[in-house]
């Protein structure tokens, strides 16, 4: 159960979460729309924990635990899984000796051994085959000189590699072409299961035909104006923003 | 034909070095004997060649080539093919002097190590004549705590000859690595490579010069270093191009990554292109650690301590394109465990 309540946050000074309120159960998923600068990607970076991002108030509560006091990589300890908008590329460390310290990380912390190198190549390859990289990106550096879309799928390799129980996807279809798309949304789909939550923030009403979500949310200013089903985005593809960007002025 | 030029107006940072003076108190030897140099080989055995020509450096304005001075009792070798061991391990302050020839054709692999117990000023000269189509590798390493001192490599290099440096400095007090490379025959390759971490209050300098004579040569000069605490770094790469040579490909880029607010690097690429049929590329960057890399490991669970190490070794790899030594690995480890410790501290 992940609650997030009377969230306010500021970067640089500037105030961006404006007192958001959200929740969500295991085997839920959420979407987020809204339009450009709302704060969707604020939102996304503040739960993953990067430090020049302020919480000036308000709770995040993810299995009991205070989310807010926890470090980056103990919050991925916990299960969060953040799918960045724009994943950094590191070129001289290269995919598969990242995910396998990952991976090896997350099971000391479990208390399990080390993978056998032989058997988590494999696993690699197979994955890396699932989301359309050839097995080429593997020794390659870390999203090095990727293209838009290879990183988006990278970005799912790795989720599905984790296995994290909160995942959220930042405008990970942003960018992708159809078939990129199905197969990003296959992965999102498999991940799919009752002790995860998923939560994807996205522009388009495309991707929540292959991802059906079980809520929408409308994130305008800073906060969630609106919620409903998977019905709303369609009704959001057809009406924009403005109709509730003006009850949410009126509100404010 | 060795060229050592190193002009006079580059010199201003010397003159105003905190090492220069120091050296002025020196009393250098010439060696007697050349024990503290072993040379080994599984299944060859060095030949002493003919002795070569004298020179004179009292004239350089550079206060360690001044130093040199005039030598005459210089030690000459044939290197066949294979792996060569050198490990330099002087006691006195001392200036050697040590000639080799790689003949045509021969390939080989030279690795250099300098283990000094002595706390004594060093100066280390090595001269390498690379014949026609002859690839010479030189591994060059300092892992010696008290060392203070020099090594100066003059690599001549006749035409279709490779050479490859590639340079780790490990432990040292104060270390300075003059490289130079003159291309006198066609269609020669260079590639410097070197890769350090240093910590405390460590100095180290890198001045590579590579120099084209001739035509359709290519020369590669990449350096990355990592300080921490109060270290000092120079990195200060040279190409020069001699007026009528064409076709010359040359790349130089110096990056450095300081891990403290006091640690302190003087860094650029020098060019002197007197040709217009040349390609030449050059960067340089000094910054501190990437911290949107940093989060996006932190955020796929990995601890600050190792996503720091992870990225710093992979700043490495990406130069080096070879795992990197246990012994690199291990300075790394220690670098970082004392910038944390310092950290706490502050
Ligand atoms: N580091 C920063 N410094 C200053 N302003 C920032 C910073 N990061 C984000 N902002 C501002 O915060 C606002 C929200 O940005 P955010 O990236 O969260 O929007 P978004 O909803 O994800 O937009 P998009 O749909 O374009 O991805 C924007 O106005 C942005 O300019
Ligand atoms: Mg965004």
């Amino acid at each position: 159960m992940l609650t997030i309540k009377n969230l306010h946050a500021e970067v640089e000074g500037k105030k961006i979460l404006k007192g958001l309120n959200f929740s969500a159960k295991p085997g839920q998923v959420h979407a987020i729309m809204g339009p450009n600068g709302s704060g969707k990607s604020t939102f996304a970076t503040v739960l993953a924990g990067k430090e020049d991002y302020e919480v000036t108030d308000g709770s995040v509560v993810y299995k009991d635990t205070n989310l807010l006091e926890l470090s980056p990589h103990e919050r991925a300890h916990l299960g969060l899984f953040l799918a960045f908008q724009y994943p950094v590329a590191i070129p001289g460390l290269s995919n598969i000796n990242f995910l396998k310290t990952a991976v090896n990380t997350i099971r000391k912390h479990q208390g399990k051994d080390p993978v056998d190198a032989y058997d988590f190549l494999a696993q690699a390859k197979a994955l890396a085959m699932r989301v359309g990289l050839g097995e080429s990106f593997l020794s390659r550096g870390l999203n090095d000189e990727f293209s838009g879309g290879e990183k988006k799928r990278n970005e799912i390799m790795q989720m599905l590699m984790l296995n994290p129980s909160l995942c959220i996807l930042d405008e990970t279809d942003s960018g992708l072409d159809i078939d990129a798309l199905k197969t990003v949304a296959a992965g999102v789909n498999a991940h799919r299961s009752p002790d995860h939550i998923i939560v994807v923030v996205t522009h388009y009403q495309r991707l929540l035909d292959y991802i059906v979500p079980d809520f929408v949310h409308v994130l305008i200013d800073g906060a969630i104006v609106k919620t409903g089903d998977a019905q709303l985005a369609k009704e959001l593809e057809k009406k924009g923003y403005q109709w509730l960007m003006e009850s949410a002025g009126g509100g404010a | 034909m060795i060229n050592l030029e190193w002009p006079d107006k580059k010199e201003e940072y010397w003159r105003s070095s905190k090492v220069w003076p120091l050296l002025e108190t020196v009393s250098w030897q010439q060696p007697s004997d050349t024990s503290y140099l072993s040379i080994n080989h599984k299944n060859d055995k060095l030949l002493m060649d003919h002795p070569v020509s004298d020179f004179d450096l009292s004239q350089c304005a550079d206060p360690f080539l001044h130093a040199i001075g005039h030598v005459s009792s210089r030690q000459s070798y044939l290197l066949g093919s294979g792996h060569w061991d050198a490990i330099y391990s002087p006691e006195h302050s001392q200036i050697s002097w040590h000639e080799f020839t790689v003949q045509s054709g021969q390939v080989v692999n030279f690795s250099h190590t300098v283990k000094s117990q002595s706390a004594n000023w060093q100066i280390n000269v090595m001269v390498f004549h690379v014949e026609e189509g002859a690839s010479l590798t030189v591994e060059s390493m300092i892992n010696s705590p008290d060392f203070k001192g020099v090594n100066i490599w003059i690599i001549n290099q006749s035409k279709h000859s490779n050479f490859s440096y590639h340079r780790q400095h490990l432990d040292f007090t104060y270390q300075r690595d003059h490289v130079w490379v003159n291309q006198n025959g066609e269609r020669a390759n260079t590639s410097l490579k070197g890769v350090y971490a240093s910590h405390g209050k460590q100095i180290s300098e890198q001045l590579w010069t590579v120099t084209h004579h001739a035509s359709h040569g290519t020369s590669s000069q990449n350096l990355r270093g990592v300080l921490a605490d109060k270290a000092h770094a120079v990195a200060i790469s040279q190409v020069n191009v001699i007026p009528g040579i064409a076709k010359i490909d040359s790349q130089q880029k110096l990056d450095h990554i300081l891990l403290s607010s006091k640690a302190t690097v003087h860094t650029r690429p020098q060019l002197e292109i007197l040709s217009d049929d040349v390609v030449c590329q050059h960067g340089i960057t000094v910054g501190a650690l990437d911290e949107e890399a940093l989060f996006y490991l932190q955020s796929r669970a990995i601890d600050p301590g190792l996503a720091t190490n992870l990225l710093l070794k992979g700043f490495f790899e990406q130069i080096w394109q070879q795992e990197l030594s246990p012994l690199l690995c291990e300075k790394l480890d220690l670098v970082l465990s004392e910038q944390k410790v310092e950290e706490i501290n502050e």
